[in-house]
C-alpha cells in the first residue's frame, strides 16, 4: 500500500536521506530500525509531507503523495504518532483526543474509538479534563499514542512510541498495536529496541546514515551478522 | 486635581475606562488571535480597524443602515479583506524570516493609510447614531449615560461571547487553538493549517472592524492615521495579558482601559498615550519572555 | 540611388538636431518674473480644516490681485503677476521645516505667508529666519513666533491675534457679561468668584491660553478662579475623562483651547457623553466651517471668541463682500458654497499687505520687502483694528479687535448662526444662558 522509491531528502543544504526505498503491504507490521541520527524521523516526516523529497517518489495505494500537503495525506489515511510528545499543551486531554479524530472519517467513529482508548489507557480517562501540559512525561506519551489511535488510519506510523515509558506499559502498547493490526490497520513502526520491534513485526528495514542498508523478515534480520554485532550486542 | 472625588465621578471614570476597554478588548483579541496562530505581529491591525470603521460609515450613510447593523457588513467586508491579505501577502513571507514579516506588515500600514486618504480624505469623521440624543438616567449613582454607551458595551459582550464560544467550543476553534499551540502536530492531525491562518487573519481583522465601528460611533476617531496608537495599545495589552491567551486579552483590554482613564484622572490627559509605553516597558522588564519567547508562563 | 537615400537621411538628421537645439534655447528662455508668495498651510493632519481655508483665501486674494492687473514693481517698470506656491506642513513640526525649506530652496519664493499651529510654526519658521525670507505668520497664536530670543526674528511678522488677546477678551467677557447674568438669574452668590474650568491642548498654544488667563485674572484683579485645569494631547478624540473631572469641579463656564476638530468634539462630548451642561467658550482658531458642521445643534448657545465672524449677522461691509466672493468662488463637491474661516481671513489680509509692501519697495529684494512690511500703514481690511489701520508694532504684531459670539441653532435651516454679544461697541444681541444650563446651584 505504501511504496517509497529512491527518496532523497534534505534540511536546507544538508542531505539526510540518500536514495531510500521501502514498501509496506496492507495488513503488515513493518519496522524501521537504525541508530540515533540515522534519519528515521526524517523518513517518516517525508512520508507525511512535512518534508518534501528532492527526488524519488512516494505512493500510497498507487497514487503519488509526495507533493501533497500533510493534511491531505492524513485525510487519505496515513497517520503519524510523532516522536517526542507533540501534544497540545494548553488543551485538555479530551480535546487532544478529539483533535486526533479531526478528519471526517475518524470523527464518525469517535465515541467508539474513545471507548477503546480509555480501555487501553484508563489513566487518560481519569485525566480527561486536565490540561495536557499537566500530565507526566509518560502520560503525555500515552496521550500522543492514543490521539493517533483516535484517527482510524489505514496506515499508522509510530515514531519510537516506547520512549520514556515503563516496561509494563510498553508491553501494553505493543499488545494493543497487535490488536489494532488484527482489526486491519497496517503499522509502520520506528524503533531502537530491536528485540521488541522484531518480536511484533513481520518485516524490518535497517537505516544507517540516511541509507537503507538492509531489509528482510524478522528472522532474517535477527540472523544477520551486522545486526547481531551492532544492535543486539551479541 | 481634586483628591476628594465623589462617588458618581469615580463611577463615571470607571465607565469611561470600561468603554474604552471594550474597544481594546475587540482589537487586542483579533491581534492576539493572529499572533497566536501565525506567530506574526500584524502591525497594520489598527489600519484594518479604521478601514472597518469607514466601511460602516459608508454603509450607514449610503445604505441608511443603522450603524449597529452596519457592523455586520463591516465584519464581512473586512473579514474578506483580511483573508485576501493573508492569502496574497502574508502566506508568501510566512516563515521566511521575522524581518520579512515585519517589513510586510509595516508596509501594509502605509498602503492602507494612503488608500484610506484617497477614499475618505484626512478629515476626522464620526458615525452618527440614531440614538445620539437619548440618555438613560441611573438613579442610585445619579448618573446620566448616553444610550450608545450602553449599546457599545452590549455589542462588545455579544461579539466577544460569540468569539469565545467559537474558539472554545467548536471544531474550527479547536483547530485554531491546536495550530497556535503546535503547528506541526496540528498538521499531523489533518488540520489544513494554511486555511487556519487565513481564517484567523480574517476573523482577527473582522474583530478589529467591530472595534473601529464602535469607536467611530463614540468618538470622531475616524481618519486614516487614527489606527496607529490603538494598535500599539492592543499590542501592549496582549503582552500584558499573556500572548495567545484569549481570556488574557479580554482582562488585559479592560484593565488597560481602566488604567488609561485613571491615568488621565490622576496624572492628567497628557498621560493617556504615555501610559501605553510605560506599561509595555514595565511588562517587558518584568516578564521579558513575554514577547517572542515561548509559551510557558 | 543608395547615395541619395543617405543624403536625405543626413539632411533629415541635421534638421532634427537643429530644430531641437533651437527649441531648447527657445523654451529655456527664463520665464517672466512673477511675485512668488509661498503659503505654508496644514493641508493634512489635525489642522487640515484651517489649512484648507487658508489655501482657499490665499488663492482668492491672488486671483483678485492678478485680475486687477497685478502689482506694480518699479524696478521692473511694469506690473508683475503674483503666483502662489503652497507647502503642506502636515500639522507636524518636522514636515513644516521640510515644506518651508522646499518653498525657499526649490520654489524660490520671495515672501512667505501662513503657518497654523504654534508648535509647528515655531519649527517651520526657522528656515525662513535662517535664509532671511520675510514671513507674515497668519495662524500661530503664540507670541513667541516674533518674540523668541534664540533667533533673530526681524523677518518675522505676526498678522494674527495672539494668545494674550484671546484670554484677555474671554476673561473680560466672563467678568463683564457672564458673571452679572448669573447673578441676575440667581445662579450665583454675588460674593463668590466665578468658577472657570480650562481644558486645553497640550502644546504652546493651549498651555499659553492657560498661562495668559491666570495672568489676566491676577493683573486685572477679577473675581474669577480656575477650579479645574485639564489637558489633552494634540489630535485627541476622546475627552470624556477630563470632562468628567471638570464636571466634578462644578464650574460656571469652560474655556477650551483646541483646534477646530478637538474643540467642537469636546463640546459635543461634554454635552452628549458626560452631561456637563455649561457654557463652553472656544477661541477664534475654531472659526471654521467644520466647527459649526461638527457641532450641529450641540452648538446652540455656545460661545466663540473671534475677530472674524463668518456666521455672524452683518457687522462690516468688507467682511460681507469677502464672504460673498469667497462663497461664490468656493463650492464643495455637492456644489454648496463653503463658508470662510478666520485663518483664511488673516491670510487674505496678509497677502494684500505683502503686495502693498512690495509695491512700496519697488523691488523684489527681500530685505527691502521686509523694511516695507515693517513700515506698512494701510486701511484695515477683514480684521478690525483698534485704530482702523494695519500696522506692525515693535514686536511685529498687530492690534486687532476681538469679540465674543454666541451661536444659535436654527432648526428650520439646520444651521448655526452667531451674534456678537461682547464688547458693547459691536454687540448685536444680549448674551443668554443655555436653557438647560447647570452649575453649583442647580
Ligand atoms: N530540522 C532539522 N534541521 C536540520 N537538521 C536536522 C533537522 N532534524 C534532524 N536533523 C538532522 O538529520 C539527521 C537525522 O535526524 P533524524 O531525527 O531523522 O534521526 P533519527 O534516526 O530519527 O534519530 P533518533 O533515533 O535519535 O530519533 C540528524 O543528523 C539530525 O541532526
Ligand atoms: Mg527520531
Amino acid at each position: 500500500m505504501l511504496e517509497v522509491d529512491g527518496v532523497s531528502a534534505s534540511y536546507g543544504n544538508v542531505q539526510i536521506l540518500w536514495n531510500v526505498s521501502l514498501n509496506v503491504k496492507e495488513g503488515e507490521i513493518v519496522t524501521i530500525l537504525g541508530p540515533n541520527g540515522a534519519g528515521k524521523t526524517t523518513l517518516v516526516k517525508t512520508i507525511l509531507g512535512l518534508l518534501h523529497p528532492n527526488s524519488g517518489s512516494i505512493k500510497f495505494f498507487d497514487k503519488r503523495i509526495d507533493k501533497l500537503p500533510t493534511y491531505k495525506i492524513v485525510d487519505i489515511g496515513i497517520v503519524l504518532v510523532p516522536e517526542g510528545r507533540e501534544i497540545f499543551p494548553k488543551m485538555t486531554v479530551y480535546e487532544n483526543l478529539l483533535l486526533g479524530a479531526y478528519t471526517n472519517a475518524a470523527e464518525k467513529n469517535k465515541d467508539q474509538s474513545l471507548e477503546t482508548i480509555f480501555q487501553i489507557f484508563p489513566v487518560l480517562k481519569e485525566r480527561r479534563k486536565q490540561l495536557a501540559q499537566t500530565l507526566s512525561g509518560g502520560e503525555q506519551q500515552m496521550l500522543a499514542i492514543a490521539r493517533g489511535l483516535m484517527s482510524k488510519p489505514k496506515l499508522l506510523i509510530m515514531d519510537e512510541p516506547s520512549l520514556g515509558l515503563a516496561p509494563m506499559l510498553v508491553q501494553k502498547i505493543f499488545n494493543s498495536m497487535r490488536e489494532i493490526n488484527e482489526k486491519g490497520v497496517t503499522i509502520l513502526l520506528v524503533e531502537q529496541n530491536v528485540h521488541r520491534a522484531l518480536e511484533i513485526a513481520d518485516r524490518g528495514y535497517l537505516l544507517e546514515a540516511g541509507k537503507m542498508v538492509l531489509s528482510g523478515d524478522w528472522n532474517e534480520l535477527l540472523a544477520n551478522e551486522h545486526v547481531k554485532k551492532a544492535y543486539l550486542g551479541l | 486635581m481634586p483628591l476628594e472625588i465623589s462617588l458618581s465621578t469615580l463611577v463615571q471614570i470607571v465607565i469611561w475606562g470600561l468603554i474604552n476597554g471594550c474597544i481594546y478588548v475587540l482589537l487586542a483579541s483579533g491581534l492576539n488571535l493572529i499572533f497566536g496562530v501565525m506567530k506574526v505581529v500584524n502591525f497594520a491591525h489598527g489600519e484594518f480597524m479604521i478601514l472597518g470603521g469607514y466601511v460602516s460609515y459608508w454603509v450607514s450613510i449610503y445604505a441608511g443602515l443603522n450603524p449597529y447593523f452596519s457592523i455586520f457588513v463591516s465584519i464581512g467586508v473586512i473579514g474578506i479583506v483580511g483573508v485576501l491579505t493573508e492569502r496574497v501577502c502574508f502566506r508568501r513571507v510566512l516563515g521566511t524570516s521575522k524581518l520579512n514579516e515585519i517589513v510586510l506588515s509595516l508596509g501594509l500600514i502605509y498602503v492602507l493609510q494612503n488608500a484610506m486618504s484617497v477614499l475618505w480624505t484626512d478629515k476626522e469623521r464620526q458615525i452618527s447614531s440614531p440614538f445620539e440624543f437619548i440618555t438613560v438616567h441611573f438613579e442610585i449613582i445619579n448618573i446620566n449615560m448616553r444610550l450608545d454607551l450602553l449599546i457599545v458595551i452590549g455589542v462588545t459582550v455579544l461579539i466577544m461571547a460569540g468569539f469565545y464560544i467559537l474558539i472554545k467550543r467548536t471544531k474550527i476553534g479547536r483547530a485554531i487553538r491546536a495550530t497556535s499551540q503546535n503547528r506541526s502536530a496540528a498538521m499531523l492531525m489533518g488540520i489544513n493549517v494554511e486555511y487556519m491562518d487565513m481564517f484567523s487573519f480574517g476573523l482577527g481583522t473582522a474583530l478589529a472592524a467591530t472595534a473601529g465601528t464602535l469607536l467611530a460611533i463614540l468618538f470622531p476617531a475616524l481618519y486614516p492615521q487614527a489606527g496607529a496608537m490603538p494598535a500599539l495599545k492592543a499590542f501592549t495589552i496582549i503582552v500584558l495579558g499573556g500572548l495567545g491567551s484569549t481570556i488574557g486579552a479580554i482582562v488585559g483590554g479592560l484593565a488597560y482601559g481602566l488604567a488609561e482613564s485613571s491615568a488621565i484622572a490622576i496624572l492628567g490627559g497628557t498621560w493617556r498615550d504615555a501610559i501605553a509605553f510605560a506599561i509595555l516597558i514595565l511588562v517587558l522588564v518584568i516578564r521579558p519572555t513575554g514577547l517572542f519567547g515561548e509559551k510557558e508562563a | 540611388m543608395k547615395k541619395r537615400t543617405q543624403l536625405i537621411l543626413a539632411v533629415a538628421i541635421i534638421a532634427i538636431i537643429a530644430v531641437s537645439i533651437a527649441a531648447y534655447y527657445y523654451l529655456t528662455v527664463p520665464p517672466e518674473r512673477t511675485i512668488k508668495i509661498g503659503l505654508v498651510a496644514s493641508l493634512t493632519g489635525p489642522g487640515s480644516a484651517e489649512g484648507a481655508d487658508m489655501q482657499r483665501a490665499a488663492i482668492l486674494a491672488v486671483e483678485e490681485i492678478n485680475a486687477a492687473g497685478g502689482v506694480y514693481v518699479s524696478e521692473y517698470g511694469r506690473n508683475l503677476t503674483v503666483t502662489l506656491e503652497i507647502g503642506d506642513d502636515k500639522t507636524k513640526p518636522a514636515d513644516g521645516v521640510i515644506a518651508v525649506e522646499e518653498l525657499i530652496k526649490s520654489k524660490n519664493v520671495d515672501v512667505l505667508v501662513g503657518g497654523l499651529s504654534s508648535s509647528v510654526t515655531l519649527a517651520s519658521q526657522v528656515p525662513a529666519i535662517d535664509n532671511n525670507v520675510p514671513f507674515v505668520i497668519t495662524g500661530a497664536s503664540t507670541p513667541q513666533v516674533t518674540r523668541r530670543t534664540d533667533k533673530n526674528t526681524s523677518y518675522m511678522f505676526h498678522y494674527c491675534t495672539i494668545i494674550d488677546d484671546y484670554s484677555e477678551t474671554i476673561v473680560k467677557f466672563l467678568n463683564h457679561t457672564v458673571r452679572p447674568t448669573l447673578i441676575d438669574e440667581g445662579r450665583m452668590d454675588p460674593e463668590r468668584n466665578l468658577r472657570l474650568a480650562m481644558l486645553v491642548r497640550n502644546d504652546a498654544y493651549g498651555i499659553g491660553c492657560y498661562d495668559t488667563t491666570v495672568r489676566f485674572i491676577n493683573d486685572l484683579g477679577l473675581p474669577i478662579e480656575i477650579v479645574e485645569y485639564q489637558k489633552f494631547e494634540p489630535g485627541a478624540t476622546d475627552f470624556t475623562t477630563q470632562l468628567t473631572l471638570i464636571q466634578a469641579a462644578k464650574p460656571d463656564a469652560v474655556y477650551h483651547a483646541g483646534l477646530t476638530a478637538e474643540s467642537s468634539n469636546l463640546v459635543k462630548q461634554g454635552l452628549q457623553n458626560v452631561g456637563l451642561k455649561t457654557i463652553y467658550i472656544a477661541v477664534e482658531v475654531c472659526q471654521t466651517p467644520q466647527f459649526y458642521e461638527i457641532l450641529g445643534s450641540w452648538g446652540d448657545y455656545q460661545i466663540l471668541e473671534s475677530k472674524f465672524g463668518s456666521k455672524a449677522a452683518s457687522y462690516s461691509d468688507a467682511v460681507d463682500t469677502y464672504i460673498a466672493n469667497y462663497m461664490q468662488r468656493w463650492k464643495d463637491a455637492q456644489g454648496n458654497p463653503i463658508i470662510p474661516g478666520m485663518m483664511g481671513a488673516d491670510t487674505y489680509d496678509a497677502i494684500y499687505l505683502i503686495c502693498k509692501a512690495i509695491e512700496n519697495a519697488g523691488t523684489l529684494d527681500k530685505a527691502k520687502i521686509r523694511d516695507e512690511i515693517e513700515n506698512i500703514e494701510m486701511d484695515q481690511m477683514l480684521i478690525m483694528m483698534k485704530n482702523g489701520m494695519i500696522w506692525f508694532d515693535q514686536n511685529h504684531e498687530i492690534d486687532p479687535i476681538s469679540f465674543i459670539e454666541q451661536m444659535t441653532w436654527n432648526s428650520t435651516t439646520s444651521q448655526l448662526t452667531t451674534y456678537i454679544v461682547y464688547p458693547d461697541s459691536l454687540k448685536q444681541r444680549d448674551f443668554e444662558l443655555p436653557p438647560d444650563y447647570e452649575n453649583e446651584y442647580s
